[in-house]
């Protein structure tokens, strides 16, 4: 690592001043072009990255407050989406791709959880077996986002360091969480922001780590834990970056604070509901060695494109491209010239990238210091084969 | 006379029927296929410009309901919600005309009305559901 040259607090100081220099993850790449690492570490003090892309390992914490006499809510359902009747008497978590009962993965726990964010009202309903406590059986009751006292996104699982593209070596349509793939490889399609998604910036963890402030869909959220499936013993190529899957980081933030430009529900085709969330991470330029992570682009960013045909066992591997070649709307797969289309918004990406410049610029948003960071160590594993595993 | 898009869709069983021969023979239509989709197993379609007699044209219309063929003039293609669309560019994997694409220095999705063949593939695959089609 090189000497350090800058601290989050002289950071902090200069936001304070409104003296900070910041740019978006794609502009300095350019910028070092021109300018140099050295020179363009001396000038920058902030990059910022992002994405917006579709997660399924999202949900929500909602607490709805009590009623008089008081219930204790077992069975949950919002806008006939069931959430989790698990926690505390009026206490709920309602996961993202949770279906409703009438209109299936066409309306599920993503668009509640949106609905809510944009100000409109939502019907709960539950019951209870009635205790001494909790004497009431049953609720019904319209409630909107000021209605609950807490209402926050728990991400589990988001900004997957480097995901895969997918593709299809059937003669048949597959309907997959990566869109519907067409026969014989007649599309690819991808998910990462390439060169402005925040964990490629950072691929070994020094400045996102527990506590990270960062933009969780309009609102100022936190990096909260290790993402699950957080796999940071990926090989990985001469620049550091996971060849595959990598890290992942799970995010917290105030959904009261939430803005419905930056989440959206998502459904696929045949395979059900998501959620797109918005999420703009701050890196500091500690360092030379900062700089050159951050200033790696697209021709140098590469993904595995993977056979989604085969769901028993490995992927394999039909190609390994630059996200410059994914991005550019065409790649070759076995000399092969395919489309590409992109399942992320990097349209939506780029405007938080910039709302979050603007945002450090005049002093809105200050950057926080990991209070833990990753290892570098871990392998996300299988689950342990069963009698009944086909191998 | 009149000129219009037709879209045919028909289930597996009869993909081997010469129903585009039919529709020119028995209706004395002008025909030029501007998508024909029978490969990808999904639904097979076709799209016709048609150059025709009116009556003849409904003829045809009659014609292929009652051989169990779906049937329809194409009066207006798709229309986007650009509320509620975050421009993500999935539609466009579905979209072999090109009618739908994405801009490449604003990444902002376009759409081509006049190359759109109204095959409503891209209404499926919209994750926001931000595309409709008031025909259906």
């Amino acid at each position: 690592m090189g000497e350090i040259m800058r601290t989050y607090e002289s950071i902090n100081e200069k936001i304070k001043a409104g003296t900070v220099v910041v740019v978006t993850a794609e502009e300095v790449v350019d910028i070092v072009k021109e300018i140099g690492i050295e020179k363009a570490t001396k000038k920058i003090d902030v990059v910022t990255t992002a994405t917006f892309g579709p997660m399924c390992s999202s949900g929500a914490f909602l607490n709805f407050g009590h009623t008089s006499p008081a219930i204790r809510m077992e069975q949950v359902s919002l806008n006939n989406v069931p959430a989790s009747g698990g926690l505390a008497a009026v206490d709920t978590y309602i996961g993202a791709t949770e279906e409703s009962s009438d209109k299936g993965y066409e309306y599920g726990g993503a668009h509640v959880i949106c609905d809510l964010i944009a100000g409109k009202k939502v019907k709960l309903e539950a019951t209870g077996k009635g205790t001494d406590c909790y004497p009431r059986k049953k609720v019904s009751r319209e409630v909107g986002l000021d209605d609950l006292n807490e209402a926050y996104i728990y991400n589990p699982r988001n900004c997957y360091q480097n995901y895969a593209a997918a593709a299809n070596t059937t003669d048949k349509p597959l309907y997959t969480y990566m869109g519907t793939l067409l026969p014989n490889v007649n599309v690819v399609t991808y998910s990462t922001a390439g060169t402005l998604s925040p964990l490629l910036n950072d691929p070994y963890y020094r400045t996102i780590g527990i506590g990270t402030r960062i933009f969780l869909a309009g609102a100022q959220g936190y990096v909260a834990w290790r993402g699950t499936q957080f796999n940071s013993a990926a090989e990985r190529d001469e620049n550091g970056i996971p060849k595959g899957l990598g890290g992942t980081l799970a995010l917290v933030g105030d959904m009261k604070e939430m803005s419905k430009e930056f989440i959206a529900p998502a459904v696929y085709e045949k395979y059900g509901t998501s959620l797109f969330v918005g999420v703009g991470i701050p890196i500091p330029i500690l360092d030379e060695d900062m700089m050159k992570q951050v200033s790696i682009g697209n021709d140098k960013l590469e993904t595995n494109v993977l056979d989604y045909s085969v769901s028993d066992g490995p992927k394999p591997v039909l190609a390994r491209v630059s996200y410059e070649a994914l991005q550019s709307g065409k790649i070759k797969v076995a000399e092969k010239e395919v489309k590409t289309a992109p399942l992320a918004s990097l349209y939506k990406a780029r405007q938080i990238a910039d709302l979050l410049k603007g945002q450090i610029k005049t002093g809105e948003f200050y950057l926080s210091k990991p209070v833990q960071t990753f290892d570098t160590t871990s392998v996300t594993k299988s689950m342990v084969k069963g009698a009944d595993d086909e191998n | 006379m009149m000129r219009t898009k037709m879209i045919l869709k028909f289930p597996n069983h009869l993909t081997n029927n010469p129903i585009t021969y039919d529709l020119i023979k028995k209706f004395d239509l002008r025909l030029n296929i501007l998508k024909a989709d029978v490969n990808y197993r999904l639904e097979g379609y076709l799209v016709f410009d048609i150059d025709g007699n009116s009556g003849k044209i409904a003829e045809a219309l009659e014609y292929l309901e009652s051989v169990g063929v779906d049937a329809d003039l194409i009066t207006n293609t798709i229309e986007i919600d650009r509320d509620i669309c975050v421009n993500c560019g999935l539609c466009t994997s579905a979209c072999s005309v090109r009618a739908l694409h994405i801009n490449r220095e604003d990444w902002k999705l376009e759409f081509t009305e006049e190359r759109c063949v109204g095959c409503n593939r891209c209404i499926d695959v919209c994750p926001t559901r931000s595309i409709t089609n008031a025909m259906w």
